[in-house]
């Protein structure tokens, strides 16, 4: 049920809203790096038109955050302290080689999809709605990458070894994705998610297993203990360092209009 | 495009809800724009409001026919049924069509190629 | 039909301002001119890209970043599409995709002066976007009415959306014009910096040969003075209003000639930057295509040599 005007309701889904648009604008920014430095050209527009749909759905939950009171969208993008950003650590991590990027953001796409979808029905009206657009357009974002993991695998030779390198770095923060810094209970508890973290993390892990086996890679196992949580707060220098870059002219006047 | 929703027509005020076709589409911000301007030049009584609503989601189908001849002049392909099946040549018609890309210049086109009459041409994506 | 024939009803053809399709016989001399003129453009928007790259990630608002983010995508799609073209033109020459690319860090095709030069704060992007994009526009609509049918029909969408991005360049010139001290000073240094290679734009008054050639298979119709007024007439004024001093005390419109009189930027820099790489971020750029390119060929050749396409994956 819709209690907006509980305040536990408002706070779970404040959170949960931060953790969902952190995750995107990190992402997307992460994502442009790769402008005009793609393998090919056709790789260049596909990931920057990715890394724009990111972006945009970033917005679009800022701004949701924003209706219920927080900060204005810029001021919560270019403004916020490290401590204070939700995003998994994943989706922070500096840029490696293609194989890195292209995982990272596979792994990220699958479990996205997966919140997107069990959240179709939340109780929250107009997150519901944007999430039943967003999860159409991640659509293609996902094949993509799932046709350039299968390439990579079945490639052999250099590319499989460097899939499999991006793999095992990747594996130790795929555990942080599934992480809702202890507002899973209430979430499910007010409707505004239809499925435990455990639930999302097996539905993935299904995924996934049925795409390594395409790609001819072999699983990783468990995953290991989380080290630190991102939604938590718990974030790396490399993210400080992002958020110096991202903020860097809207900090220089910070009450100016762009 | 499909993009009209409603129209909601109260007192001295006119609402219009628009449907965008892509969330990150950077042109909304202009669409919305150039929609204010042109009702204020026609209806200069009322107050015109225009926003974006996601409820229901813009789908491609929701493209009339007469918005698929609009794009065929701009030389895009308007959106087929379902993502399987490849457009045909916006400029010479044949079902002769390659994809050579998923996406293209914009949030809403993939990039094709015509081995008819050898050309390469936009096509709107399937949402 | 022999040559000659086929030559004279080619000429008819492109006198009575007909297409020419990439299926139809062309003579080598105009295949090869397209070739010269399209893969530049190619590359120009590819290279294009890298000046504003730099400024996505420092982009100061949601709003911006996604505007500049969508017009590189934008160059990258259309110089996706203008490869294609050049690719089937170049192909009865036997020039692959590969060569057409890795040409740019072998100094063997040319890009646009503009994107050697650096772009160092956040008002150079918006002049990039505003100006530079502006003569690109001019430059891409008198090419329009190109008797090559595969260009026109390219040129036709980059001019629709060229002309959308533009806007947002305006838009970012507004706010720093209309904004604090600092802002509008960042601006006007930005114009300073940017001037003369606008006017390097559309590159010397000369007509070369190959201009000439061009202009006499109506490849292109107009001459780089031609256009360089354009942009002068239209955005003189434009500038002007904002409050920004152009860094010319010699500009001004000759009512009796009917053009601008302005002071001759320097064409030995310019054909140092353009002909010789020597720009002050050409070796730089030309240096993250090649690694691109090269470091990773590996990557194309594992998309290549599989069984798995986009449209079997559909």
């Amino acid at each position: 049920m819709n209690n907006i005007n509980d305040l536990r309701y408002r706070e779970v889904l404040i959170e949960c809203l931060y953790q969902m648009a952190d995750d995107k604008l990190l992402l997307g920014h992460r994502d442009s790096e790769w402008l005009g430095c793609c393998p090919d050209i056709e790789g260049d527009v596909a990931f920057s038109s990715i890394a724009q749909d990111e972006v945009g759905h970033a917005t679009f939950y800022y701004q949701l955050l924003h209706q219920l009171g927080e900060d204005d969208p810029d001021r919560l993008a270019f403004g916020r302290d490290a401590s204070k950003w939700r995003n998994c650590m994943l989706v922070e991590r500096e840029n490696d080689d293609w194989t890195y990027s292209i995982t990272r953001h596979l792994f990220f796409d699958q479990f996205d999809q997966i919140r997107l979808q069990a959240m179709c029905t939340s109780s929250y009206e107009p997150l519901q709605h944007g999430v039943k657009k967003m999860i159409r357009e991640e659509y293609y974002h996902l094949l993509h990458m799932k046709t350039w993991f299968k390439q990579l695998g079945r490639a052999g030779g250099v590319a499989t070894q460097k899939l499999q390198q991006a793999i095992e770095k990747l594996w130790p923060d795929v555990n942080g994705m599934f992480s809702f810094a202890g507002i899973e209970e209430d979430l499910l508890r007010f409707e505004l998610i239809q499925l435990t973290p455990t639930e999302m993390r097996v539905k993935w892990e299904a995924e996934m297993k049925a795409l390594f086996q395409q790609a001819n890679m072999s699983w990783p196992g468990e995953f290991p203990q989380l080290k630190h949580d991102g939604r938590k707060g718990e974030h790396s220098a490399a993210l400080k360092t992002l958020l110096l870059t991202m903020g860097e002219v809207y900090q220089s006047e910070p009450s100016a209009k762009w | 495009m499909g993009m009209v929703h409603r129209v909601l027509v109260n007192d001295h005020d006119v609402t219009v809800q628009l449907m965008p076709t892509f969330v990150g589409c950077p042109a909304l911000e202009l669409i919305k724009k150039q929609t204010m301007d042109r009702l204020q030049q026609i209806d200069k009584k009322n107050r015109i409001h225009v926003e974006f609503v996601f409820d229901p989601p813009w789908t491609s189908d929701r493209i009339t026919p007469d918005g698929h001849q609009k794009l065929k002049q701009f030389g895009i392909a308007p959106p087929q049924k379902s993502l399987q099946q490849l457009p045909s040549c916006p400029y010479c018609n044949q079902e002769d069509g390659e994809i050579l890309n998923l996406f293209g210049p914009t949030a809403c086109r993939a990039i094709y190629y015509c081995r008819g009459c050898k050309q390469p041409f936009e096509g709107m994506k399937v949402v | 039909m022999t040559e000659e024939k086929q030559y004279a009803s080619f000429m008819e053809r492109i006198r009575a301002g007909e297409k020419i399709e990439a299926t139809d016989w062309m003579p080598i001399e105009y295949r090869k001119l397209l070739i010269k003129l399209i893969h530049m453009h190619a590359v120009s928007e590819i290279m294009g890209a890298y000046p504003e790259k730099e400024w996505v990630p420092r982009a100061p608002s949601l709003r911006r970043k996604l505007a500049i983010m969508a017009k590189v995508q934008d160059e990258m799609g259309h110089g996706q599409l203008l490869l294609r073209v050049v690719e089937d033109l170049s192909a009865p020459l036997g020039r692959t995709r590969e060569e057409l690319v890795s040409d740019i860090y072998h100094g063997k095709v040319k890009f646009h002066n503009v994107f050697h030069m650096e772009a160092r704060t956040w008002a150079d992007a918006g002049v990039i976007g505003w100006l530079v994009d502006g003569a690109a526009i001019i430059n891409q609509a008198s090419l329009l009415e190109t008797s090559y049918g595969p260009y026109a029909r390219v040129l036709k969408r980059i001019c629709a959306e060229e002309s959308f991005h533009m806007q947002h360049g305006e838009n970012i010139i507004l706010a720093l014009a209309m904004g604090t001290d600092a802002q509008r000073q960042s601006l006007q240094t930005a114009l300073d910096y940017w001037w003369e290679s606008l006017l390097f734009f559309f590159g010397p008054q000369e007509v070369t040969p190959a201009a000439k050639q061009m202009m006499h298979y109506q490849i292109r119709l107009k001459t780089n003075e031609e256009l360089r007024q354009k942009f002068l007439d239209k955005y003189v004024p434009r500038i002007q209003s904002l409050g920004l001093t152009i860094p010319d005390l010699s500009l001004r419109y000759d009512d009796s000639q009917k053009k601008w009189r302005y002071q001759a930027p320097d064409w030995h820099k310019f054909s140092q930057i353009v002909t010789q790489n020597k720009g002050p971020k050409s070796e730089e750029r030309m240096l993250l295509r090649k690694k691109a390119h090269e470091d990773q060929q590996w990557v194309r050749e594992a998309m290549r040599n599989h069984n798995i396409s986009i449209s079997s994956a559909l």
